[in-house]
């Protein structure tokens, strides 16, 4: 019985792992979309977000017969909640690449004013995501904790390419209804790019959960 | 064991108390009976004398006297009672079919014992017959058997206690005792003869075991040091997984190509170590039985992933895993690509102009006093594709190390000297000064080649110069080697081009309309030259500054 246990248990570790890197995978092919102009991403991150809202089926099952089932208490309990919890965020890393795979496919090809800030900041918070899915991988609680304090620096990046757009917009670079249309498919990028580093954050939160059983100190 | 020899002894020291006990109590009886038989022939006799000497009055006083201890009655032949010490003998039956009287009757004396009333207690008659003809009855009650245990039973409980205790503690000791020289068995080196007997061919057989299971082991074991000095010393990872895609085995260079921790990963799930989709698609893609290869790019390098399945008897039992650096591979390739397209562009541009050129001179077309300078152009072009074929000639061969002529001794130089003065007429229209540093230097090598470094290592200097620049060359020892060293006051190569200047038909100025000819394959020829040689070449380069090339051969 327990040893079945142990094995589900296992077998939810595994598949958050593969959700976890679908994820990154997603946000990489979005970003990719975005910068290189990679023919067939937008079609593979839309492909990737599918398969992880069905993981994220596959795994709130394993969890809901977890609990059902083996009435796990304390740790384990503590792992099958912060399993659910994590999906939940993970699903929203998915859906706001996919979101902005759409908003590359409907912008035209013209370069954004200044774009270092706007890759600076995918590249950060993919870079975070990569890392919370690191710390639950390896129970890491060290990195989980820089992850939570990494959030910080992809809300500044998002304050350095709104600014950004502000510049470009008084010095009036595009103008008309393509133009609008552009800043503000920018605007929305970043936005969500800045959600994806907050649900990064969620993540390394639960991670910090799971192993100490209580949540990280909030920050002031 | 301990507990059944323990229960087993106690067992044998409790029968034995019971039978001991048993036999004793019968024998005792059996003792008792013959005791009490004598003694109430002995009363019997005193009785009769007692009648003899005092007739009635003696039995007068026996008659209901309390310290009596026997029962005396006397009876008539006839059976009929005639005296009784203990009751009314009028009221009291005939006692003629009684056992002892019959016995008495026909043999004198009888002999007969009854239960009694009372519980566990019987009654032993004596019936002696007189001279009358009379009978004389002596009788006395006693304990039966189980009298005389219900008697003693506090007694005997005592007893059978502490001998069931003192049983305890032996049988404790002799069963430790036993057991002893079995524990004490070391069962991996079992000496024969240390133990009991019977246990020898046990001991003899778990010897011979012990010393099978040790060879087998060592032979596993070596096997499995060939197997990881094999997977070890390979730079290629190897990652073998089971059917639930944990890790069986893995080498150390696996975990150097994906970067995981130096530690052992035996028992984790794949995933944990990369999860990246070229090595999930092939680790999942293998359990399903299916051979593929997958590229893995990581940290700038390309890795090659080769994904078997594990079959035994149709069955999926695993997967081997084999990742192997391909970045040269690729690079090659790559830089295959490129010299193709390069060469077919490379000549392309030449035939092209000499095409356009002398189609307008067939289509007369061209004034007469133009034709010369036409051909020129054509002159020109055809030049430009012969030192391009010239060029890549003269590379071929030196990849194919098919150089025929004899090494000789050459004064590198004199060679760079002669080299200059060719080049004069070139550094003057591009007003650059040349100069020569250095001293005599011999060279053991093949004149043209040496010859063609020097010359397009400074022809370089000098196309890639400003104007009023300067190019340096130095010939001569350094430290023991010959070197040479070409110096300009050009303007530099860019940092990341530094590495692929080499490379054939690259050229820092990818436009296709250069300010400055070239084949692009100058120092390609320049880096197999000197490779021919056995030297070195390398290149420092700032921007704006200068570059400075030093050979040593």
């Amino acid at each position: 019985m327990r040893n079945r246990f142990d094995q589900q248990l296992m077998q939810l570790n595994v598949e958050l792992v593969t959700m976890g890197a679908l994820c990154e995978e997603a946000l990489t092919y979005a970003i990719r979309a975005l910068f290189q102009k990679e023919e067939g991403m937008i079609t593979r991150t839309l492909e990737a977000e599918d398969q992880i809202n069905q993981k994220e089926k596959e795994i709130e099952g394993i969890c809901m017969k977890l609990l059902l089932q083996q009435q796990p208490v304390a740790r384990d309990l503590r792992i099958i909640s912060s399993a659910l919890k994590m999906i939940s965020d993970m699903e929203r890393i998915g859906d706001q690449a996919a979101d902005i795979a759409e908003i590359v496919k409907y912008m035209d090809r013209r370069d954004m004013p200044a774009p270092e800030h706007l890759r600076n900041m995918s590249d950060f918070a993919s870079k975070m995501v990569t890392d919370a899915i690191n710390s639950f991988v390896n129970k890491d609680l060290d990195l989980a904790r820089k992850v939570i304090l990494d959030d910080d620096v992809v809300d500044d990046y998002f304050e350095k390419v709104k600014k950004d757009l502000i510049e470009a917009i008084s010095r009036g670079d595009w103008t008309g209804e393509m133009g609008g249309q552009f800043y503000l498919d920018t605007l929305m990028i970043a936005k969500y790019i800045e959600r994806i580093g907050d649900h990064a954050t969620n993540i390394a939160e639960w991670v910090v959960f799971s192993i100490t059983g209580s949540h990280p100190e909030e920050k002031n | 064991m301990t507990k059944k020899i323990f229960s087993g002894t106690i067992m044998v020291a409790l029968i034995i108390m019971i039978c001991c006990v048993g036999l004793i109590m019968g024998v005792m009886y059996d003792y008792l009976g013959t005791q009490i038989y004598l003694d109430l022939e002995n009363q019997s006799q005193l009785v009769q004398e007692g009648m003899k000497l005092s007739g009635q009055e003696y039995l007068d006083i026996m008659k209901n006297n309390p310290d009596l201890t026997v029962r005396v009655t006397l009876i008539d032949a006839n059976g009929d009672v005639l005296y009784d010490t203990h009751a009314d003998e009028t009221m009291m039956e005939n006692h003629v079919d009684r056992e002892e009287i019959q016995e008495a009757i026909l043999d004198g004396e009888g002999r007969a014992v009854r239960e009694s009333e009372t519980m566990a207690s019987e009654t032993r008659y004596y019936a002696l017959r007189l001279d009358n003809g009379q009978i004389l009855r002596v009788s006395t009650d006693h304990y039966s058997q189980l009298g005389l245990i219900l008697d003693n039973m506090g007694m005997i409980v005592v007893i059978v206690a502490v001998l069931f205790a003192l049983a305890m503690a032996i049988s404790h000791m002799v069963t430790r005792h036993i057991v002893k020289p079995i524990n004490d068995i070391d069962l991996n080196h079992p000496a024969v003869g240390d133990s009991y007997d019977e246990l020898e061919p046990l001991l003899h057989r778990i010897n011979q075991q012990n010393n099978k299971i040790h060879r087998q082991m060592e032979k596993l074991r070596r096997r499995q040091e060939e197997f990881n000095i094999i997977t070890e010393s390979m730079s290629e990872g190897l990652l073998i997984l089971d059917q639930s895609k944990e890790i069986l085995t893995h080498n150390q260079s696996a975990l150097q190509i994906l970067g995981a921790e130096k530690k052992s990963w035996t028992g984790v799930n794949a995933l944990q170590l990369n999860r990246s989709e070229p090595f999930r698609t092939s680790v999942e893609q293998a359990l399903k039985g299916i051979h593929c290869r997958h590229n893995l790019t990581l940290g700038g390098e390309t890795y090659e992933i080769l994904a078997s399945p594990v079959m035994n008897k149709d069955k999926i039992n695993g997967a081997v895993l084999i990742i192997m650096n391909v970045t040269e591979r690729e690079v090659g390739e790559r830089v295959r690509r490129e010299f193709t397209s390069n060469v077919s562009h490379e000549l392309k541009t030449p035939l092209t102009s000499i095409y356009g050129v002398s189609d307008m001179l067939a289509s007369g077309i061209v004034r007469q006093e133009d034709v010369s300078q036409f051909a020129l152009t054509i002159k020109e072009e055809s030049s430009r594709l012969i030192s391009l074929i010239d060029d890549i000639m003269q590379l071929s061969r030196l990849d194919e190390n098919q150089v025929t002529q004899q090494k000789e001794d050459i004064d590198l130089y004199l060679l760079a000297g002669d080299v200059l003065a060719r080049l004069q007429r070139k550094a003057d229209a591009a007003d650059i000064t040349l100069q020569l540093d250095g001293s005599s230097t011999m060279v053991h090598g093949i004149d043209y080649i040496l010859d063609e470094i020097i010359y397009n290592l400074c022809e370089n200097a000098i196309k890639y110069n400003r104007q009023g620049g300067k190019v340096t060359v130095f010939a001569g020892y350094e430290r023991g080697t010959s070197v040479l060293r070409v110096t300009d006051t050009g303007i530099g190569i860019p940092k990341e081009d530094l590495e692929r200047v080499f490379e054939r038909f690259y050229r820092v100025d990818k436009s296709h309309n250069r300010q400055i000819p070239g084949t692009g394959l100058g120092l390609s020829i320049v880096k197999h030259g000197v490779a021919y040689h056995g030297g070195t070449i390398n290149l420092e380069s700032s921007e704006g500054v200068g570059t400075t090339v030093t050979v040593k051969f």
